[in-house]
């Protein structure tokens, strides 16, 4: 692709991506929603007050959807509601338990006046409803959904494509609880997105089906615990929203569509929270050799108000494996640590790294890390870094054993530079620039409207 | 000798005196804070925008303004307001016996607890608080920690959307006091 050209292709391809936004209403690919674990810079160290899974991601709670008006997005002209609006000084409190020693703290700052409008004008009140407000359910029932479009860029090629379509619900009667999502989805025959939470059978690369990631029946036990069976989310790592990184594409917990069936029990308290699930395996694929069975928990400890550190561990067997297709039993271990660290006002520090144990190869990792910083509020800059090892492949029977790669018993790094504005209520756009060892790089823009 | 003596200790004596008599202001180094904790974890920490200190007939009377509380969203201090009703209260105050207090020598530091009269909401109770301070020639460096129950000053629990903050609230204090 010649410079002259780029330019012209790359607005035609904003214009069809622009123009095909209501087709986006119709069709489906592959891609969880958000859960945004750098929310710690907000005072919220766990998931279950602002979403509906102990966990995070996809569907809010009311409270969660203020919270996403209020502390998400950026907010144009007059505000009197938003994080912006309430100027508070950018040093840290410190412990309210102990004394700071001299020269500990830094000295104070002196604040800036608050702005006339923060202390005399009524703050407006945050956005709670369904579909940008119009429909504000009654307390019972949360309703949500994502809507994906997607511009990818490689070289000379330039696609765009529909992402995701669903719609998430949950209703409360008591302590009992019933929820999960729908949607509709298209991918080629070999993608691995999406299939594995398929509902229908369609086939052929342009043929459509519906989905659910996640369904389920739960009940809380007190304010504390709750139990829930089902297709749920694997509880494993940090709930990331970028499904693609090696850290969960890898280990096979991303929220794309590795969701499994089995009942897990979560806890939330004031410092720790944890989730385990017993897996029973994915009841959307077939046959049942592919099917996984263990468990996958985590637990996370709040160390400080800004400083979380957790464990996580997976182990699954099946009479052979999804994905490498190998017509064996296949045993998978996967087990690390994660943190999320909040440096200073704008920046939180983000990182996982597991050991993988799979049969027939030798031990492997992943490693993740991840700075985020919040320019302005709902203007996000993102580094990140990978690495990949899954192992090197055991000798077969006849005695032929891959040579080491990247990424197959020799380390594989990548790296993104990513772009997420939050520029209107319930409306984002991201950008990646995503550069892999052995994979080049590329581009990856998203629209996305969250309902 | 002896007359040396006497006015040794006579300037001791006027020195202590004037000690005694020198009255505490604030000097500056403010730093007001609170926690208040919530379900999942949730913190909300929260700014103050002053703080004044006066002594009076040996009661030390520290003011702070809750008209300006800042807790990092606008919505957020708005109903905050609103529980504290500001408009009618808008400081929350300590008042201690300037004699229940322990001041440290010239570059030493003490570390004690006392109990005040904290009034907040236009209620008043006695509240313990530790406190620590350094003196360094007329200032003191003061932090002081204290916990409060808000149902004691007849303060509403603030809840939204069903998501309720815990009644206990920690404070975390910073100024300096002068002697004058």
């Amino acid at each position: 692709m010649s410079h002259r050209s780029w330019p012209r292709r790359a607005a035609r391809t904003w214009r069809l991506l622009f123009a095909m936004i209501p087709l986006f209403a119709v069709l489906g690919y592959a891609r969880s929603a958000a859960a945004y674990p750098w929310m710690i810079r907000h005072g919220y160290g766990s998931c279950a007050t602002c979403h509906a899974d102990p966990s995070g991601g996809e569907l809010l709670t009311k409270y969660g959807r203020a919270q996403g008006d209020l502390l998400l997005r950026m907010h144009w002209g007059k505000d009197t509601s938003s994080a912006a609006a309430s100027t508070q000084s950018s040093g840290s409190a410190g412990s309210f338990d102990e004394f700071d020693e001299p020269g500990s703290a830094p000295a104070p700052k002196a604040k800036p006046e608050p702005k006339k409008a923060e202390t005399e004008a009524e703050a407006e009140p945050a956005r709670t409803g369904f579909l940008w407000g119009l429909w504000d359910t009654p307390d019972p029932l949360l309703l949500g959904g994502s809507i994906r479009a997607a511009a990818f860029f490689q070289g000379e090629s330039a696609r765009v494509f529909p992402m995701q379509l669903d719609l998430y619900g949950q209703l409360t009667l008591g302590p009992v609880f019933a929820g999960g999502s729908i949607g509709a989805a298209r991918v080629k025959q070999n993608s691995p997105n999406a299939r594995a939470a398929f509902l229908t059978t369609n086939q052929g690369n342009e043929e459509f089906n519906l989905l659910s990631r996640t369904h389920y029946v739960g009940v809380h036990l007190g304010s504390e615990f709750s139990v829930r069976a089902g297709r749920l989310n694997l509880p494993f790592g940090l709930r990331i929203p970028e499904h693609y990184a090696w850290v969960r594409d890898n280990t096979r917990t991303d929220r794309e569509s590795d969701q499994q069936h089995g009942a897990a029990i979560a806890y939330g308290g004031k410092a720790l929270r944890a989730e385990v699930m017993g897996i029973a395996g994915n009841y959307q694929i077939a046959p049942d050799r592919y099917r996984e069975r263990g468990y996958s928990g985590f637990a996370e400890y709040l160390v400080s108000n800004d400083v979380g550190v957790g464990v996580s561990s997976l182990i699954t067997a099946a009479k052979a494996d999804r994905v490498s297709l190998e017509q064996e039993k296949t045993t998978r271990g996967v087990h690390g640590a994660f943190t999320r660290i909040h440096f200073a006002k704008p920046m939180v520090l983000m990182a996982e790294a597991d050991a993988m144990h799979i049969s027939r190869r030798a031990l492997g990792y992943v490693g993740f890390a991840q700075l985020d910083y919040e320019l302005s509020q709902g203007l996000h800059l993102i580094g990140t870094g990978e690495a990949l090892d899954m192992g090197r492949h055991d000798a077969e029977p006849g005695g032929f054993q891959p040579e080491k790669a990247a990424g197959e018993g020799k380390p594989r790094f990548g790296g993104w530079l990513s772009v997420d504005w939050f520029f209107l209520p319930q409306l984002e756009l991201r950008v990646d620039a995503i550069g892999r060892q052995d994979a080049g790089g590329y581009l990856l823009a998203q629209l996305h409207a969250y309902l | 000798m002896k007359f040396g003596r006497a006015v040794m200790a006579t300037w001791l004596a006027l020195s202590v005196s004037m000690a005694a008599s020198a009255k505490l202001e604030d000097a500056g180094d403010v730093d007001v804070r609170f926690l208040a904790t919530g379900p999942g974890g949730m913190e909300i920490k929260g700014e103050a925008s002053g703080l004044k200190a006066s002594e009076t007939d040996g009661q030390l009377k520290i003011k702070v303004p809750v008209k300006d509380l800042q807790t990092g969203i606008g919505l957020r201090d708005s109903h905050l307001k609103k529980y504290l009703e500001v408009e009618q209260y808008p400081d929350a105050t300590l008042e201690i016996d300037r004699s229940k207090l322990t001041f440290p020598e010239n570059d030493q530091s003490v570390q004690s607890s006392a109990t005040g009269d904290f009034t907040l909401h236009g209620k008043t109770k006695p509240v313990k608080f530790s406190y620590k301070a350094n003196r360094t020639g007329s200032d003191y460096h003061v932090q002081a920690l204290a916990k409060i129950d808000i149902r004691d000053f007849d303060i509403e629990v603030p809840c939204y959307l069903k998501v309720c903050v815990d009644p206990i609230v920690k404070l975390k204090i910073k100024f300096k006091l002068r002697e004058t």
